[in-house]
């Protein structure tokens, strides 16, 4: 980095586990609060430029991309949003045939006290391009109230691949946290998005968007989330699958160590077209008690559409982790061993920088059981 | 050298024990002692407390100790955790383990190669002679039959220290020639090698069948009725005289060895 944005320690470490590299990236953005970094290396088919740069400077950026996907009138925050003078986010472009390696990173942090926080970004995918973005978003704030509220709208071309892994650490009890994402993927085209959140904020809405629209296009949703106490968290998603053979999996896996998880998944059948939504949650026992809710769905207006749902709720039983111990496991390990088997190691398919988190995950919980336990 | 120290070559004494499980009890004054490096049979009817011992022995849960003691290795381990015991050298062959959702047996033994550096370079060749590979990556106990349960613990048994192994009913519903590749493997938890200065590996084994004696050496029995034990002696006399007249008769000749 030719700039140093980084204001302490703190804040470093805190991006760091939102994916945040100095190494092994195509491409680095930043932004703090309402400010924005951008750092690019010299990859070609990759652009990036501020969302205000992309209105003024890209010819039918507002006609083709800004708030088409998701509306502007959906909600009071889409519309707050809509009439700003000077948005902040970003435009990624891959531009038509370009493979990127290297992962492109999106770190977002917030920590000024009682301001909120918009962030909307249009990424845009062309025919034959395929990338990989890793984004973060991290809050530190010592107290009060404040929010963060993001916008985002991706357009994949034909025959891409765009795998997309987000990353939340809200360090601080009472940010508002409110995502509208908004996909379309045409034919041949692969959609994979993984959610990660380890410290959950006060509050938090994602219910994002994905329209198959192409032949053989495929989504891929899915979520780990731990939920602690004073939490309360809405976790969903829908597909729409319009083109022939398309095909949508929507797979949440969460940890409720207290406060309220509600797992949702709607997925829906327009064409031949396959469909799979699986909620699945675990509760631990902890002082805090916590609730799950899952709701997965499903709908079909086509005969050829084949789309199924489970849902299952669970808890760590002593009996297993007893037989455990007495392998010499310790009872913390254990209890983390079982956790990560329910995340399910195998279908995340993480860097292995990041699979580091998704331990953390399990560790942290396996921690807050045993205390209990003890 | 003397080997009056009794402390240096005991594996495993008893004295004394009552334990009660959710109030009731189920052992009432056991007396136990397994010299270093000696293989003891437990016999006695369903329900007369031999896996209530073993899991006492192991320190699973719910199982409390209202008089005696046990000591390992010379050691009190009433205060110890399950896993430190496991550490130390205790290990259990459940008959009817659980099944551990998301854990498979690859995992668990690599965590055990973590713990237990001196038998892991073992883990490979006893994955083989205990034919465990096909179910190496299943979730622990998921699916398998019970000549598959009894392989897997004692492989896993292999893949730690076991000084002391407690095996539950090691030879139930197994067929005659697993018997045999049974036999080979507790033979391979007793190998001398795997003992420390101070001890030999020994074990404490239930059985229903008596099978397995006819493939072990085996130093003692000891008869279970009621919670206590009644008597002990040579394993194939009391076997013999357990079929010609029950368990109950060894209630009569309490304290009479055979």
């Amino acid at each position: 980095m030719n700039f140093n944005i980084f204001k302490n320690k703190e804040m470093a470490k805190d991006l760091e586990r939102t994916g945040y590299s100095e190494k092994d990236r195509s491409a680095k953005s930043f932004i703090i609060n309402s400010s924005t970094y951008i750092s690019q290396t010299s990859q070609t088919g990759l652009e990036i430029m501020t969302i205000s740069d992309a209105i003024k400077n890209v010819p039918d950026f507002l006609d083709r991309y800004y708030f088409r996907n998701v509306r502007f009138d959906q909600d009071e925050i889409t519309s707050r949003m809509a009439g700003m003078n000077n948005p902040v986010g970003l435009f990624i472009h891959v531009l038509e045939g370009a493979r990127i390696v290297l992962p492109c990173q999106l770190s977002v942090y917030m920590d000024e006290l009682k301001k909120d926080q918009y962030v909307h970004s249009v990424i845009v995918v062309e025919d034959d391009a395929s990338v990989q973005l890793i984004s973060g978003c991290a809050g530190n704030i010592a107290s009060g109230k404040s929010a963060h509220y993001s916008v985002e709208e991706i357009y994949i071309g034909n025959n891409c691949q765009f795998t997309q892994i987000m990353l939340h650490n809200w360090q601080s009890p009472d940010i508002e946290v409110s995502m509208h994402s908004a996909t379309v993927v045409e034919k041949n085209s692969t959609y994979v998005n993984t959610y990660i959140s380890l410290h959950p904020p006060k509050s938090l809405n994602s219910r994002p968007t994905v329209s198959l629209n192409g032949h053989n296009s495929s989504a891929i949703l899915k979520s780990v989330v731990l939920c602690k106490d004073h939490s309360n968290l809405d976790i969903g998603g829908e597909v729409v699958l319009r083109g022939a053979d398309s095909n949508a999996q929507l797979l949440h896996r969460g940890i409720c160590a207290g406060g309220s998880l509600l797992q949702g998944g709607m997925v829906r059948g327009y064409n031949r077209c396959k469909g799979h939504v699986d909620c699945a949650g675990m509760i631990l026992d902890t002082d805090h008690g916590g609730e799950i809710e899952s709701v997965p769905g499903i709908s079909a207006v086509n005969s050829e559409a084949q789309l199924s749902h489970e849902a299952s709720i669970g808890r760590i039983a002593p009996q297993q982790v007893e037989y455990l111990m007495s392998r010499s496991v310790d009872e913390q390990t254990a209890i983390s061993l079982m956790i990560g088997g329910f995340i399910g190691d195998d279908i995340m398919n993480l860097p292995f920088s990041l699979k580091k988190e998704v331990d953390s995950i399990a560790s942290i919980a396996g921690h807050q059981e045993q205390t209990k336990r003890s | 050298m003397s080997n009056t120290n009794d402390k240096d070559h005991s594996l495993l004494k008893i004295t004394g024990l009552h334990v009660e499980y959710e109030g009731v009890e189920l052992l009432n004054n056991v007396n136990l002692h397994i010299p270093s490096g000696e293989v003891h049979v437990l016999l006695g009817a369903n329900g007369s407390g031999k896996t209530t011992l073993l899991m006492t022995i192991m320190g699973f849960s719910g199982y409390e100790i209202t008089k005696g003691n046990i000591l390992y290795k010379g050691q009190d381990i009433s205060s110890w955790s399950v896993d430190k015991r496991a550490r130390e050298g205790i290990s259990l062959a459940l008959q009817r383990p659980p099944t551990v959702d998301g854990v498979s047996l690859q995992k668990l033994v690599d965590r055990l190669k973590e713990n237990f550096p001196d038998t892991a370079c073992m883990n490979e060749t006893s994955a083989k002679k205990a034919d465990v590979e096909r179910f190496l990556n299943r979730f622990l106990n998921d699916g398998l039959s019970g000549g598959e349960i009894r392989r897997s613990e004692l492989f896993q048994l292999l893949c730690m220290k076991s000084h002391l192994s407690l095996l539950d009913e090691i030879d139930s519903g197994v067929d005659l020639q697993a018997i045999k590749m049974i036999a080979a493997l507790i033979e391979d938890l007793l190998d001398p090698a795997r003992g420390d200065h101070k001890v030999n590996p020994g074990a404490l084994l239930i059985t229903h069948s008596g099978a397995i004696i006819n493939y072990l050496r085996i130093d003692m029995a000891h008869v279970m009725v009621n919670g206590t034990i009644v008597c002990s002696g040579e394993s194939r006399k009391l076997l013999e005289s357990i079929s010609l007249y029950g368990y109950e008769r060894c209630m009569d000749c309490k304290g009479e060895k055979y």
